[in-house]
């Protein structure tokens, strides 16, 4: 009866209502769309890592992140090769370049040389040419996505990368870059064209295991190998990387704080709506407490208004989340929602509108029963 | 259990609204008893404690001096959770304005008392319907109160005040917001309930008509009982009407 109560005191009110469910409409998609660019984010700078088939990286000592690094001398490549237990490794050049723009101007570029035999952190989400034909002088790919800002309109365009001819060979489809300077691929051996890199030197060294060979204790022998590097698992370094670009640069925190604000509006109006609502129906709240109803009975009235609003306004926010994310599928900022995300959120929606009942719950505490007799 | 266990006892009963020195001594030792099986009226001019005392009777209120008994339960001293659940199991109130629930159906308002005390709801709905039948109102269970005449209301808010079974029923001017005829359906439903049931009904009013309806009259001015006629032996339909002043 509690509930048929709440919902009947809601839709008594369908003005009050609908702009209730419009308050933590717009309150969860803005929590929505920070928690899933948060996640965008998390996945996008670790894209390059967790896409690059290596179980570990060489990396100069005191990277941050896997777009700045410094360089390995050659030895360190020969120092992976010698370890026990390293199936394959490879030399990978990633730097910072500029590109020229065919209408005039420049481009911050981030160049991967990978090792074509290997294979080791390429391109991934090859959508027309082939990783093969990089192999080649001149030859780079890139995203679809930033076709456009590069000036690149398909296979066979002529491009000049650090004052060099560059010729594109294909493109990917969704291989974000977190730094907005697109990723161009292309072989090691070119890479060190467009590079100020010497020929033997790397960025990284990346290493699969032989199968069956445990990881850590392959990352311990290979630090003891190459003890001027940091010996990482790709999954560590890409952690690294994404708490690196998340948290140090502030984007967390602004979108951390976005999500904060967006919470703050549904207490603050879902509060506002239940306060006001209570406070209408005080006089029947005396009446059930003249007839015998405990704080307990009052309260569920105005937690499950709550509750509903909550429901309902999650419902309807997260369709308009699913869609946001799927218009910005094109989109450089990756707006990605997983299904514990999103249960996390309808976690989140309701203790908001719990919180918001609290103060609504504690003007029930004051109804005084002899109010009834007057 | 015995008579006495089913009747209201007020003793010396005082009470006093704000601080004791300027505070309104709203009652100044009120003693009187009400039984089962009568329907007793209490009157007296507007501030003069009426009201006060129908909260101790319905242990809405403890009195500051003196003792109010319901059905053997004495209210002072009682926690605020004790004296809910007093009147949970004793007590049905019918109040001026129905203190009805606009957006319930009347089966629905009627059924509250029940689902506060967690009854299931099926079992809840045929007994509020049950209900509603035996106060002739079978054919507007599912009507919402806005719906219905202001004498309906008040035999929905009636049938509600019934639900638990209580001992005891209190009405605040019942009648007051109704014309005569209606008025004189309720009074009616409130005297067979006292008289076939058995019940303790203590009636607060101004209206002169209920006089020669109720069984005792009880005037209280200025906080005091300024006439109690003896209570009438129980379950004796006798019609007591005595008017003073
Ligand atoms: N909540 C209250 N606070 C202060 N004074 C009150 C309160 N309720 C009643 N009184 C005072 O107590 C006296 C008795 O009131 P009440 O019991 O309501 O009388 P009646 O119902 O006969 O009009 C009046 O003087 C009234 O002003
Ligand atoms: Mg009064």
């Amino acid at each position: 009866m509690t509930t048929l109560i709440a919902w009947r005191n809601l839709i008594h009110d369908p003005v009050r209502f609908a702009a209730t469910l419009i308050g933590i409409i717009f309150s969860v998609v803005l929590m929505a769309v920070q928690a899933g660019m948060l996640l965008g984010f998390a996945e996008t700078t670790t894209g390059l890592v967790r896409q690059s088939r290596a179980n570990i990286w060489l990396v100069p000592r005191g990277t941050t992140n896997v777009d700045q690094s410094a360089i390995l001398p050659q030895r360190t490549y020969f120092q992976a090769l010698k370890t026990a237990g390293v199936a394959e490794a490879a030399r990978h050049i990633v730097r910072f370049v500029s590109w020229r723009l065919p209408r005039g101007g420049s481009q911050l570029v981030i160049v991967v040389g990978f090792d074509p035999v290997s294979g080791l952190a390429g391109p991934w989400n090859v959508v027309e040419g082939s990783v093969a034909a990089l192999s080649a002088p001149h030859m780079v790919m890139i995203d679809r996505l930033y076709a456009a800002k590069l000036g690149v309109r398909a296979i066979g365009d002529s491009v000049e990368i650090s004052g060099r001819r560059a010729i594109v060979a294909g493109f990917t489809q969704g291989a974000r870059t977190f730094t907005q300077a697109p990723y161009v691929f292309t072989s090691y051996a070119n890479a060190l064209r467009y590079t100020e890199v010497l020929d033997g030197d790397a960025s990284y060294v990346l290493v699969r295991a032989q199968p069956g060979i445990a990881l850590a204790p392959l990352v311990a022998r290979l630090q003891a190998a190459a003890p001027n590097t940091d010996v990482m698992t790709a999954e560590a370094f890409a952690a690294k990387t994404r708490d690196y670009w998340i948290f140090t640069t502030g984007a967390g925190s602004a979108l951390i704080m976005g999500a904060s604000l967006g919470a703050l509006v549904g207490i603050v109006i879902v509060a506002q709506t239940l306060y006001a609502a209570t406070l209408e129906r005080i006089g029947e709240y005396a009446t059930l407490a003249a007839i015998g109803a405990g704080h307990g009975y009052l309260s569920a009235i105005v937690i499950k208004q709550a509750l509903i609003c909550g429901a309902a306004g999650y419902g309807i926010a997260a369709l308009v989340a699913l869609s946001i994310a799927f218009a910005a599928r094109g989109a450089p900022a990756a707006i990605l929602f997983t299904p514990s995300a999103l249960g996390l959120l309808a976690v989140a929606a309701l203790l908001m509108c719990c919180l918001s009942a609290l103060i609504a719950i504690r003007k029930l505490s004051t109804i005084d029963p002899t109010s009834v007799f007057r | 259990m015995s008579e006495a266990d089913r009747s209201i006892r007020v003793e010396a009963a005082e009470l006093r609204y704000g601080r004791a020195d300027t505070g309104t001594h709203a009652l100044r030792g009120v003693s009187l008893q009400a039984m089962p099986g009568e329907v007793l009226m209490i009157r007296g001019p507007s501030g003069s404690g009426k009201t006060t005392l129908l909260q101790l009777m319905g242990a809405l209120k403890t009195p500051d001096k003196g003792m109010v008994s319901i059905c053997g339960e004495t209210t002072g001293g009682c926690s605020a959770a004790a004296l809910r659940s007093l009147r949970l199991r004793r007590i049905g109130f019918v109040f001026q304005f129905f203190n009805l629930f606009p957006t319930l159906s009347a089966w629905e308002n009627v059924a509250i008392p029940l689902d506060i005390r967690g009854v299931p709801r099926q079992d809840s709905e045929r007994a509020a319907r049950a209900m509603l039948e035996e106060v002739g109102l079978g054919d507007r269970a599912d009507f919402k109160p806005g719906q219905l005449s202001g004498g309906q209301r008040q035999r929905v808010a009636v049938a509600r005040a019934l639900m638990n079974e209580p001992d005891v029923i209190l009405a605040d001017e019942p009648t007051a917001a109704l014309d005569g005829v209606n008025g004189a359906i309720v009074i009616a439903a409130l005297r067979r309930l006292a008289h076939r049931k058995g019940r303790v009904v203590v009636v607060v009013s101004h209206d002169q008509r209920l006089q020669d309806q109720v069984d005792r009259c009880i005037t209280i001015e200025d906080g005091l009982v300024v006439a109690t006629p003896a209570p009438p032996a129980p379950f004796s339909p006798r019609r007591v009407s005595e008017s003073i002043g």
